[in-house]
């Protein structure tokens, strides 16, 4: 376990160092060191500064940060920024090269102030922060460095720009920068910055969870949050209405061909990422539709599927080949891709097959095999029929996808079975609240045992009634049946749709691929390789049914490892993978906020359209339409920009 | 609306307004820098900070909403420190080289210092010595100067939509620059120059002989284009220095490179500073009174011999209302004919002619403010940014900002095209076709506005009728572009709650203008966007006061006001003191023909240049070879001047009073700016020498008198005060909904529809190329063509011919090369360019001595030529 020799963390200061106590840093106040790196001899950032090793020399530390802060994350939008980090940093340089004076550290006192206070965002204010804490608390090692220069310990530093969304967001896309791209009605850089870490903004505009908007410093303040995913819609639809190119450009092509099997989230960001480094790739799709759960599984009026090929189409025009109908296992075999000179090979192959019922379903009628199953005929554009009636069962977003299509299907009752509450209920929120506006039944706390038929055709289903019992595993409370509850729920149409795993059954020993025992590839989660060399995997496939922005998440990391397999034939992991885990212990502390700005503006001035209620069930027609340009800006500006640097000392 | 108080001062904001507007309201001051009033706030600078009770921290006031109940200290110790701590922030490596800095005496860094009290720094760090960036055209800039405040960013990408510059690097390397990093080329308009605070952006050409202070400002209107930007004309000792805005003017204080670096043709050395008359065959300098008594002698002479038919007059864009006035009034009551005409019977008046059948409207009917609240916009044949840029900025921040829709249907690429949902390339010609296919699948799907047709307009079945027999095969055939895009343009026009349709000279002047603007007032009213708070019909003339020369009545159909002689003879007699022509009087074509046969005896042209400017241009050539006196007042010795008996010196918009008439009907006063060269004299100051000279003086001592004549006369100028055209302007309307056709009760009415084909003779394989007329991205008119610093963006004209059309040729970029039509051919440089389609070339027809118009049979823009290198010299 990691001890603290001093630390200062939001207003919190605890300073062990005379004192020689020992103390664990999880302590009141302090965030679970769990997760750092062992050789982590101290760590500064915007919520404070942590150090673990006595001999460490806060100035020699100090002033790296600022040359990090002048070098690469002062965004140059602020003149206070721009000119009292150079400041700082000309300063601190002079006292390292043994020319400081005397009123050196007054000076540094006076700039660090006016910094902390006039900065515009919590990048610069935290620089003058640092310097504050340091003349406070270690005055010792800037007397010393103003007597004998910076001692240069031998130390190796990491640094990487963070901020609460960025932390939440698996892909750790820039939010804040794009944000601030739309507030500048710069559709296109915005763009930019969110391609360099997922290349598919406009589907994630419209699915994704949105996980950044609950870590939202505004959210945590009780306020309504950036809503960031629809920000990032607002920038995708205008490239994609206005037609637009984006300004892509590959590196020059290596020899080194990757196969990509599996053209879903995770595939398409490999083959996306790996063609801008100038590899050719060929993505086999078992289907005759790409996208992957994208493609087959969310329905279009969530998702229109001309953003999804869009998107695909730009990655094609990276150069990548898609191979649509080709399915690994039947058509092809993992050998057979090596030998055919491809170097290394991605499985994103996913989480398609439907978990049962359990329940006793031999031929009757009205009975779907699974929810996943029954929207994927659905997009394959195979008949599929549902009837007046129709019961879901399960709580997650599959769930509420067949639901909302069975009523956009015709069905005129339409209820989900699910034995939990609404708090523990997996699916997003909003798609719950669409779905009951739509005129959904929830049935929360009521379990499924039995299938009624007449005839061989589904007549009903008889439930239980649940109450939650004590924590299980998951730390959800378990539903204990209430007993005599037993009650039929009439229905000619069941889909149940209780979860999904990955069909692994393509996979034979001489594929000398290892599957963990819950059915998923087993990888090196540093480097996503699995227990083949030159075989790699991520997404759903890896980690179980996840979202769009893990899978993209994964298949970006894999990509760089991919990469870094074929130019030095290893892997190892990344100094990005190491500050990242870092930066996911920092931010987990939401109680320390990194930034003190207020918000300059309500939200909600303009809201977002979407269509009317009655209106939405009759098609399959996108239900949201996001915010208008006017409105995204309006909403783009309360961005508090809750940014800093978060920048680790690493014993050698 | 949230009420606040700052420094214990009670403001009532309005909903949404920023602390810092609040506070200006309430007359309380709040330094700022990076704050400029054209764009969105930075909060850069930090110098607006304030305290705001309840939040612990300084907030900046530039983009803190007000709220109610807030209550906000400005001026506090803390504060005071504060603001001193960051600019002596900036201050710590600022250059102090005021003297020789171009900001001197403007610089707002300066200002703040002064006003803050700061009387020094505490640090100081080494001053940069960094290069200035001088290899760009007109605009340099000092890096060292530079306090990065974003300002040129905000206002190139927000205002202009150009997006040249961009914020390059970060921390203290932070720094302008172009995307590409090369050399800066964009629209050229200097918002980033006057947009900074400091002396880093500068104007290259502007050297030292005027300092600041030194400086008149008079404020004036451009005269370069429809729009009519309101500038400040900054001179010292009746030279311009340079151009400047106020921001309280209706073009918000912003100009384009034509009101900004364009205005340099009043100085230029080829203007015409006495009068000169033809003697032995050369036009020779003679004294006022002898050019008066010759125009008089001859004019009265011609009238008695062969009555005032046989004279006619042509005027010219270039006139403010009260020239244009004064003209008119001369032929009028002078001369006693209606054959007054201008460049405009080939744009304006046709549109008017097509507007009389279907809307009633004279000109545009919505402002250009109205753009930014328009949901959907068809701009067809115009790249605004080329013709009217200050319109199409205005394109740009609707698309960019308020979610307008821009269907761009050109047959050349446009600079709003990257703005655009929709960009059809439609063939050269094929505009009306276009139209007729979004009006069959509007009706088709069912989304005509059913209501607005039945309730207001007539006809509507006939024009349905023709419309149906039009094929939707033929019309994908002549447009060229696919049934998807036309559907597409169909269903984003027709939906949106309220759209505009914009449209130039490629469609006003083909051949088939007449119907094609017919069809454009078709589909506007099909689609229920007329009368409508946004949305309409934008007619865009590039001439600049084309608008204000037809409304005073420069044309024979219409006395002033556009008033029949039937109904308003009894009032101009009044005031005229005089009956008035009942002859039809001759259109601009007709008096070419006459000229040629022998009918016209005298022509008297203020301010054009047919052989320039008009379509046709060489059927002029020979009339105006033939006739037996011709008059020529204008600036310069121009082609057509060159032909004529007498020349007489006229004065620049910047040396004149008067107003002019802009596209949105805003009557705008000019203020004259400094004194003509020479012996030159306005316009109509030369009129009335001449009719006082003929013995039938029209009784104009000042600008005054017309202007009070003219709100006698025309009904929509009624009430209308000189002074109150000044600033804002007024806009006066010209027309309303009740005073529309009236058939049937109904204000409007469809007109009927037809199609053509295109014509595929033999003379398409011999004449291989089409030929657009175009315009050039840094001319209006030809006058632009004398100014220097527009020259050193654009020093010729050109031939733009898509590279692979080139290389086919055996071109190359700058290569000279041969354009030939039936009718006559050119030599110029070849310009290659994406822009263009293969097929296709277009020569600007900015250049006098280019001729383009020449190369025309008909009164067109559009014509086949063939191209070929041409050997040599030109």
């Amino acid at each position: 376990m990691t001890e603290i020799v001093f630390g200062r963390w939001g207003n919190v200061v605890r300073d062990l160092r005379e004192t020689g106590e020992k103390v664990t840093v999880d302590d009141e106040g302090f965030p679970s060191t769990q997760g750092f790196p062992e050789d982590l001899a101290a760590l500064m950032c915007g919520k404070g500064v942590l150090i673990f090793r006595k001999d460490l020399d806060y100035f020699s530390m100090a002033r790296r940060y600022l040359e990090e802060i002048q070098a690469k994350y002062c965004c140059g939008r602020c003149m206070p920024g721009i000119r009292g980090t150079k400041i700082l940093q000309l300063v601190l340089d002079r006292i390292a090269r043994g020319e400081g004076r005397e009123s050196d550290l007054e000076l540094l006192a006076d700039v660090a102030e006016t910094l902390d206070l006039t900065a515009r965002c919590s990048v610069c204010q935290s620089a003058g922060e640092l310097i504050k804490d340091g003349l406070t608390h270690f005055r010792q090692s800037f007397d010393a460095a103003l007597a004998s220069g910076d001692p240069n310990p031998d130390l190796r530093y990491l640094g990487k720009i963070s901020a609460p969304c960025m932390n939440a967001c698996p892909s750790h896309i820039n939010i804040p920068a794009y944000v601030e791209a739309l507030q500048d009605t710069r559709y296109e850089e915005c763009l930019e910055i969110i391609r360099e870490e997922m290349p598919l903004p406009g589907v994630t505009g419209r699915v994704c969870p949105a996980p950044c908007q609950k870590a939202c410093t505004l959210a945590n303040a009780g306020k309504q949050p950036i809503p960031i995913r629809l920000l990032k819609r607002v920038a995708a639809d205008y490239e994609m209405d206005h037609k637009v190119a984006p300004p892509l450009h590959p590196r020059e092509m290596t020899e080194k061909p990757v196969a990509v099997v599996g053209a879903g989230p995770a595939g398409l960001t490999v083959a996306h990422y790996l063609a801008l480094l100038g590899h050719p790739v060929t993505v086999f799709e078992a289907l005759h539709v790409s996208g992957g759960m994208v493609g087959v599984g969310i329905p279009p009026y969530r998702h229109p599927r001309a953003v999804l090929k869009r998107e695909i189409d730009i990655i094609r025009g990276l150069g990548v080949e898609v191979k649509e109908g080709a399915s690994l296992g039947q058509d092809f075999t993992l050998d057979e891709l090596f030998s055919q000179g491809f170097q290394a090979v991605f499985l994103g192959v996913g989480s398609h097959k439907s978990m049962g019922l359990g329940l006793d379903d031999k031929g009757i009628e009205g009975v779907f095999r699974g929810g996943i199953d029954f929207l994927r005929d659905l997009n394959l554009g195979m008949e599929v029929k549902v009837g007046e009636r129709a019961i879901v069962v399960g709580g997650g977003n599959t769930a509420v996808d067949c639901a909302r299509t069975c009523l956009r299907m015709g069905a005129s009752e339409v209820q989900v079975v699910y034995r939990r509450t609404e708090k523990e209920m997996p699916a997003d929120p909003i798609e719950v609240e669409d779905a009951e506006e739509e005129g959904v039944i929830f049935n929360y706390l009521t379990q499924p045992i039995e299938l009624i038929a007449d005839e061989g055709r589904l007549t009903g289903l008889k439930c239980i009634r649940m109450r939650l019992g004590e924590p299980d595993g998951s730390g959800r409370r378990r539903p204990v049946p209430v007993e005599g509850s037993d009650f039929v729920i009439a229905a000619d149409t069941l889909i149940p749709a209780i979860g999904q795993k990955s069909d692994l059954s393509f996979l034979g020993p001489s594929d000398r691929i290892e599957v963990t025992r819950w059915e998923t590839i087993k990888v090196d989660p540093d480097t996503m390789m699995t227990s083949r060399p030159g075989v790699f995997a991520a997404g759903d496939a890896v980690s179980g049914p996840l979202t769009v922005v893990h899978g993209v998440a994964g298949g970006k990391l894999a990509a760089a490892m991919i990469h870094q397999y074929l130019t030095t034939g290893k892997c190892s992991v990344s100094d990005e993978k190491r500050i990242d885990d870092i930066i996911a212990v920092v931010e987990k502390d939401t109680k320390v906020r990194v930034t003190p700005k207020t918000e300059s503006r309500e939200a909600g001035k303009i809201p977002p359209r979407k269509l009317d209620q009655r209106e939405r069930i009759t098609s399959f027609d996108e239900v949201e339409s996001g915010f208008t340009q006017e409105g995204s800006f309006v909403e783009a500006s309360r961005c508090l920009r809750c940014y800093h640097l978060v920048f680790g000392a690493l014993s050698q | 609306m949230p009420v606040l108080t700052i420094d214990d001062v009670e403001v009532h904001a309005p909903e949404g307004a920023t602390i810092l507007e609040a506070a200006k309201q309430a007359d309380i001051w709040i330094p700022t820098l990076c704050w400029y009033p054209k764009i969105s706030p930075s909060d850069s600078c930090r110098m607006c900070v304030v305290e705001i009770e309840g939040i612990e921290r300084p907030m900046t006031s530039c983009n803190t909403v007000a709220l109610q109940g807030m209550r906000v200290r400005t001026d506090t110790r803390k504060i005071q420190a504060l603001r001193e701590d960051v600019m002596k922030m900036v201050l710590m490596d600022h250059p102090l080289d005021c003297p020789v800095c171009p900001a001197c005496g403007e610089c707002e860094i300066q200002d703040l210092v002064h006003r803050l009290g700061i009387s020094g720094i505490t640090v100081e760090i080494p001053k940069r010595a960094m290069p200035v960036v001088n290899d760009w055209p007109l605009i340099a800039y000092n890096e060292s100067l530079c306090i990065a405040c974003g300002r040129c960013v905000k206002v190139c990408h927000e205002v202009i939509g150009a997006s040249a510059l961009e914020a390059k690097q970060v921390g203290y390397a932070t720094k302008i620059g172009t995307k590409d990093g090369g050399v800066l080329n964009c629209d050229f308009c200097g918002e980033c120059v006057e947009a900074c605070p400091s002396g880093a952006l500068s104007y290259k050409h502007i050297k030292s002989w005027a300092r600041s202070w030194e400086l008149r400002k008079v404020s004036t209107i451009c005269p370069l284009c429809s729009v009519g930007c309101r500038m400040d004309v900054n001179v010292k000792n009746d030279r311009i220095f340079r151009v400047t805005t106020d921001l309280e003017t209706p073009n918000r204080g912003t100009l384009c490179v034509g009101g900004r670096f364009g205005t340099g043709f009043v100085h230029h050395q080829d203007r015409l500073t006495t009068p000169l008359v033809r003697k032995h065959g050369e036009l020779q300098p003679v004294s006022w009174e002898e050019a008066i008594r010759f125009v008089a002698d001859n004019l009265r002479r011609i009238i008695e011999e062969s009555g005032p038919e046989c004279v006619a007059g042509l005027g010219s864009p270039r006139l403010t209302n009260e020239d244009a006035y004064a003209f008119q009034k001369f032929f009028r009551s002078v001369i006693g004919s209606n054959s007054v005409d201008s460049v405009a019977r080939f744009s304006f008046l046709r549109v008017q002619r097509a507007f009389e059948l279907t809307c009633g409207a004279k000109g545009s009917t919505s402002t250009l403010e109205d753009i930014l609240q328009t949901n959907a916009v068809l701009l067809i044949g115009i790249d605004p940014i080329e013709e009217t840029p200050a319109l199409g900025w205005k394109i740009k921040t609707a698309t960019r900002r308020y979610d307008s829709n821009l269907i761009v249907a050109n047959a050349r690429q446009t600079n709003v095209d990257r703005f655009a949902k929709l960009r059809l390339r439609i063939r050269p010609y094929s505009e009306s076709d276009l139209v007729l296919g979004m009006m069959k699948i509007i009706l088709d799907r069912e989304l005509w506005d059913e209501k607005f047709v039945k309730e207001k307009t007539t006809h509507f079945l006939p024009m349905k009728n023709l419309l149906d027999k039009i094929s939707l095969r033929g019309i994908l055939r002549r447009t060229g572009v696919s049934l998807e895009q036309i559907e597409e343009a169909a269903v984003l026009f027709a939906k949106a709650p309220s759209a505009a349709v914009i449209f130039g000279g490629d469609v006003i002047l083909q051949e088939q203008g007449l119907q094609c603007v017919m069809n454009l007032a078709n589909l506007a009213l099909l689609t229920g966007n007329m009368g409508r708070e946004h949305g309409g019909l934008y007619p865009i003339f590039e001439e600049g006061n084309i608008q204000g020369l037809c409304d005073m009545g420069v044309l024979p159909e219409y006395l002033p006001g556009y008033q029949d002689a039937a109904t308003a003879r009894a009032l101009f007699s009044r005031v005229w003191k005089t009956d008035l022509p009942y002859s039809k009087g001759r259109t601009a074509p007709e008096m070419a023909g006459a000229l040629e046969k022998g009918d016209l005896r005298a022509l008297y042209i203020v301010g054009a240049d047919p052989l320039t400017s008009f379509p046709n241009a060489g059927r002029y050539a020979s009339g105006l070879g033939a006739a037996e006196l011709l008059i020529v007042q204008d600036l310069f010795l121009s082609p057509t001047a060159q032909l004529a008996h007498c020349v007489l010196p006229a004065a620049a918009f910047a040396e004149k009073d008067g107003t002019m008439t802009n596209i949105e009907h805003r009557v705008q006063k000019l203020n004259q700016v400094m004194s003509a060269p020479g012996e030159a004299l306005p316009d109509w100051r030369i009129l009335e020498e001449v009719a006082t000279a003929m013995g039938r003086p029209m009784g104009y001592f000042g600008v005054r008198d017309i202007f009070r004549e003219m709100t006698r006369t025309v009904p929509f100028l009624t009430g209308l005060k000189y002074q109150d055209t000044d600033g804002m302007g007024a806009i006066r309307q010209p027309f309303a909904e009740s005073e529309g056709r009236l058939r049937g009760g109904k204000p409007y009415a469809f007109a009927p529809v037809t199609t053509r084909e295109a014509p595929t003779d033999e003379i398409t394989e011999a004449y291989p190329f089409e030929m657009m007329a175009g315009r050039s991205m840094f001319h209006f008119g030809s006058a632009s063509t004398r100014s220097p610093y527009l020259l050193s963006l654009c020093p010729e004209g050109y031939v733009e011919i898509n590279p692979e059309d080139a290389s086919a040729l055996g071109l190359s970029d700058g290569a000279p090369v041969r354009v030939s039509s039936p009718a006559g051919s050119l030599v110029s440089t070849c310009r290659l360019s994406t822009k263009i389609r293969r097929g296709l070339i277009s020569v600007p027809t900015n250049f006098p001595d280019l001729g383009v118009y020449r190369l025309f049979e008909e009164n067109t823009t559009v014509c086949r030529v063939k191209v070929a290198p041409a050997d040599g010299a030109k």
